[in-house]
């Protein structure tokens, strides 16, 4: 047996099994502490409350946790940790958290924060439409190299050094 | 208990990256019979992590370029406790090409005469001219897009397609280089600009390197191996080779495999092909000692497993006060420039470096950027301003040419095993102080140029530990069997029915993104076994 398994649980060897829930749903204290944190380090901005008041932030959360889902507990039990904090000095113990444990940090942080903008009301506020397709216009490229950018590379000649 | 399977094969290759593809597609098209043995399996472009919105998390675990950290199935450790930096690849049909970007130019003339014009190093037994109908034949084949007539190569370079937008990112990359009078031309990547044989047209998605939902990438899952199945390719997928065997006279007879429910096979061979990757391939040949070849195959030089080169990356992400649009692809490269990439001694180091101009796409990888800048910057008030950057990053990247040393080598961990019980490889890997100053002033450049057009913000990253996939040397192509472990055309000198045709020809590295060179290799060595299929050791 593999240390990686013989294969994945959909019985593929190259390609991940893909969660669209955690592999545990959070408590409700879990989820009020990864709240708490979420505000901490987020702070309502532009119209926007703090995560935990943005309406489908719960959902992505649980999308964030899916895909950290080998991360779950050392999330949850950080989130805990920061969640008995008192509001006022959740920032600062947050800041000493990365300091001290950079590695758990960017984990926990990096769940909250990729959750928070993954809610679709956030990514139109910051003008992120997503990885999607897109494709040029038929003379797109050749219109953004026409305009003369290319000439001086062009007129300096060939710059290779010739070899025997 | 070993199973014996099937009849004999012509041609057994080990391995389905671009080298493995390539040579497959060659062969069976002469009309051998060919057979394909990968570890991995198939993935479907719909499987990729763009296609998810979560996609910035999934990258970082799952869908990791690092294989000891993303830990598929299909994947071996590597054991990297002695090594500067930790190698990626990519274990699935169409090998690393799964994950690279599609950057796509040609070594530079220089590349093959290092001996001669640096005094260093080794030249390549061949040269930028000898490489060239081999690269063009590849570039149709595969439909690479860019620019004919690119000035850092001899006339003559020629592209099939018409290249993708520069975009907004890549002209203020342009911008930059030309206040600086340096040289740079729009992307050449292997990336369909429209419809192409098996390959969609690019759909600008910018996730490259972490697979292509459009399909439009050419990963050679994609193209070469779809062609060469229809011409009759055999392939067997979760195949995990253990060895070469040998018989008494030396020769190959075939490999030992085991399967994904861990049952081990035989599959005999009149010559076997070694696609394995720079380390992979290193890997099996010292697996494949005997008493005939007591160092390991085709190791009567020592040199198996040395001279690795990896092509360290250093990057510097800049960020302007105007919209960039930098979640648009390709990611592939909008554009290169080898101002640097020969050898000038008045920079303090010799050989140089290949610089290419990339999208910086997602809200979350620009805040992950941003952590550079400490905790105040980041979150906090700072945060909804690093998220906001997002869209207005550019990424100036660099391949560093390292040169190859005896001590940077692939052997075999005493203790690391993969799940089959097979030893892992063990990665030694250290940085010369010439390699240190390349970086160096690499990232000094690139954090010029994105200044010299008004970047608000530069990140340097003088070293990205866990990016090199450009797994390079291992087995390196000479003349002589004494400096050399395969000729010019990838036989091996103490096995005459053994070739390898992946990146472990490589004498030196260059700086150029290696894959297109990988294939034009693969495609010399599999014309060269169909070429002289009569007088092999082993008539074919």
């Amino acid at each position: 047996m593999s240390p990686y398994g013989r294969t994945t649980a959909a019985g593929k060897l190259s390609v991940p099994d893909y969660l669209r829930q955690p592999p545990r749903q959070p408590s409700a204290e879990e989820r009020a502490a990864l709240g708490a944190v979420a505000d901490a380090l987020i702070p309502p901005h532009g119209g926007f409350a703090s995560p935990s008041q943005v309406p489908g932030f719960d959902s992505w959360l649980d999308r964030a946790l899916a895909a950290r889902s080998d991360a779950i507990e050392e999330v949850t039990a950080a989130a805990l940790r920061f969640g008995a904090v008192p509001a006022e000095e959740r920032p600062a113990a947050l800041r000493a958290y990365a300091e001290e444990e950079p590695a758990a940090f960017h984990t926990l942080s990096s769940v909250v924060a990729g959750a928070y903008l993954m809610i679709p009301e956030v990514r139109a506020a910051i003008g992120y439409p997503g990885q999607r397709k897109h494709p040029p216009r038929f003379d797109e490229a050749v219109e953004q190299i026409m305009d003369g950018i290319l000439d001086p590379v062009i007129e300096r000649g060939p710059a290779y050094t010739p070899a025997p | 208990m070993s199973s014996r399977n099937g009849d004999k094969v012509d041609v057994l290759i080990v391995g389905t990256g671009p080298s493995g593809a390539v040579a497959a597609h060659t062969l069976v098209e002469a009309g051998f019979d060919v057979m394909c043995l990968e570890q991995g399996d198939w993935v479907n472009p719909s499987d990729y992590p763009a296609n998810h919105p979560e996609w910035e998390l999934l990258i970082q675990k799952d869908w990791a370029h690092d294989p000891n950290v993303r830990q598929l199935p299909s994947d071996y450790p590597l054991e990297n406790s002695e090594s500067d930096m930790s190698p990626v690849m990519f274990n699935a049909v169409g090998g690393s090409s799964i994950y690279y970007g599609g950057e796509w130019p040609r070594l530079l003339p220089s590349d093959f005469r290092v001996r001669s014009l640096d005094g260093i190093c080794d030249d390549w037994p061949i040269s930028y001219e000898e490489m060239k109908p081999y690269h063009d034949e590849v570039d149709r084949f595969i439909g690479v897009s860019g620019v004919d007539g690119d000035t850092a190569y001899p006339a003559g370079l020629t592209y099939p397609m018409p290249p993708h937008p520069l975009g907004k990112a890549g002209r203020k990359a342009a911008e930059g280089a030309n206040a600086l009078d340096w040289h740079w031309w729009p992307g050449t990547n292997a990336i369909a600009t429209y419809k192409h044989k098996t390959l969609e047209p690019c759909g600008r998605w910018g996730t490259c390197e972490f697979g292509c939902p459009e399909g439009a990438k050419a990963s050679f899952d994609l193209i070469y191996l779809p062609q060469a199945l229809q011409a009759g390719l055999k392939l067997k997928t979760g195949a995990r080779v253990r060895r070469v065997v040998t018989g008494a006279d030396g020769l190959a007879e075939g490999v030992e495999w085991v399967d994904r429910e861990g049952r081990e096979h035989f599959q005999a061979a009149e010559v076997v092909v070694l696609c394995a990757n720079g380390i992979g391939t290193a890997r099996l040949l010292l697996l494949s000692d005997s008493a005939v070849h007591p160092d390991g195959l085709a190791n009567s030089s020592g040199l198996v497993g040395r001279n690795l080169m990896l092509h360290p990356n250093c990057t510097v992400s800049g960020y302007y006060d105007e919209p960039l649009v930098s979640w648009e692809g390709p990611a592939g490269q909008l554009l290169h420039s080898m101002q640097f990439y020969d050898t000038d001694l008045d920079r303090g180091f010799v050989r140089g470096l290949k610089m290419h101009a990339m999208p910086l796409p997602g809200p979350l990888n620009c805040v992950e950027t941003h952590r550079a800048l400490g905790f105040e910057e980041t979150w906090g008030e700072g945060f909804h301003a690093a998220a906001e950057a997002h869209g207005s990053g550019l990424l100036w990247a660099c391949n560093v040419e390292d040169l190859p040393e005896e001590t940077n080598r692939v052997t075999l961990d005493p203790e690391l095993t993969d799940g089959d019980g097979i030893p892992a490889p063990k990665v030694e890997y250290r940085l010369s102080e010439n390699t240190r100053k390349i970086l160096r002033f690499a990232v000094e450049r690139m954090t010029e140029a994105h200044e010299v057009v008004g970047a608000t913000k530069t990140f340097p990253v003088e070293l990205w530990i866990d990016q090199p996939g450009h797994l390079l040397g291992t087995a390196r192509m000479g003349d002589d069997p004494a400096t050399s472990v395969v000729d010019s055309f990838g036989r091996a000198h103490d096995v005459p029915n053994l070739f390898v045709a992946d990146g472990s020809l490589m004498v030196t590295g260059g700086s150029a993104n290696p894959t297109c060179t990988i294939t034009a290799l693969a495609l010399r060595v599999a014309k060269g076994i169909a070429a002289n299929a009569r007088d092999q050791a082993v008539a074919l």
